[in-house]
């Protein structure tokens, strides 16, 4: 079977399990955090069942698109793709491929090769957006001071 | 995180504490929590939040390169002290072991020959001596014979 574009990506340009590991570490401490502080203001603002969770996508929304502009800019235009692996384990944006002579070879997309030489995951920003323990751990954060702080005030 | 962020964090944070200390007298007030929370309370809880989010998000940790090349470079630019290889990129090559240890072995035998010479030169006058007082005593033996 031939390989994959996801296993020739991986063979040519591998991952730091480290820094993906750090990189993941960074966001979800993040959400977590924000998620905790946005159910103290779910609480303050006395909101109640749907209205709630409705406050906390929106606040998550929030966070992330700010966190995805701080890391546009603090990478000089790179984007998610340079720091995430994305939903495709790993696959780099731009063709890569075997050739006839049995070399692999990638071509970077034009809009990585401008942005800082940076190699570029495919699907990092959902990372970004859905990574991080949004829907898991950082929700029972939410759920957490959102209780606790309603509870208190009324 | 840097002073700026924690700066912008922790006014959020009051401004935070302030609209729920708000809230709380409100509820203590009016006594009654179908009245809605007045508007001013609702946009100061609104605001603490995004300035809490910018402060939070500007004083999150520094995002590393995944791609093995970046992560490499950057080290490399660095100047390398953060090599995990480091140990093994700059390390002694095979030692010439005689250019080692030829001079100490030298000093070694020369300590050695001088203090087997004196011992050697002491056992000499002790068998000499030794064997004068043989001599002599052969001769004294054979003295009166001869006489």
């Amino acid at each position: 079977m031939a390989p994959t574009k996801q296993e020739l990506s991986l063979l040519i340009n591998p991952l730091v399990p480290e820094a993906v590991q750090h990189n993941n570490r960074v966001l979800s401490s993040l959400h977590s955090l924000t998620a905790f502080l946005l159910g103290l203001s779910a609480g303050i603002l006395a909101l109640q069942s749907a209205t709630g969770f409705a406050f906390y996508f929106l606040g998550t929304v929030l966070v992330s698109g700010l966190f995805h502009l701080a890391l546009i800019q603090r990478s000089s235009g790179a984007g998610a793709g340079a720091f995430f692996p994305g939903s495709n384990g790993g696959e780099i944006e731009g063709s890569v491929a075997i050739g006839k002579d049995g070399v692999v070879r990638m071509d970077l997309v034009e809009s990585s090769k401008k942005r800082g030489g940076f190699v570029l995951r495919k699907g990092a920003w959902r990372d970004v957006w859905f990574g991080g323990g949004v829907l898991s751990e950082a929700l029972s954060g939410f759920v957490l001071g959102w209780t606790g702080v309603g509870g208190v005030l009324r | 995180m840097s002073f700026l962020s924690k700066l912008v964090t922790l006014f959020g944070l009051v401004l935070l504490t302030h609209a729920g200390y708000s809230a709380h007298e409100h509820t203590v007030l009016f006594n009654n929590t179908r009245l809605a929370l007045p508007h001013d309370i609702i946009v100061e809880t609104l605001v603490a939040v995004v300035i809490v989010s910018i402060g939070l998000v500007l004083g999150a940790d520094k995002l590393k390169p995944i791609s093995w090349r970046d992560w490499a470079g950057q080290i490399e630019r660095d100047g390398g002290a953060r090599n995990p290889y480091l140990g093994l990129e700059e390390r002694y090559g095979f030692w010439d072991i005689r250019a080692q240890v030829e001079p100490v072995l030298a000093m070694a035998l020369r300590l050695c020959s001088r203090v087997s010479g004196i011992v050697v030169e002491h056992a000499l006058t002790i068998s000499q001596a030794k064997r004068k007082e043989f001599g002599d005593w052969m001769r004294g033996q054979d003295l009166p014979a001869k006489q």
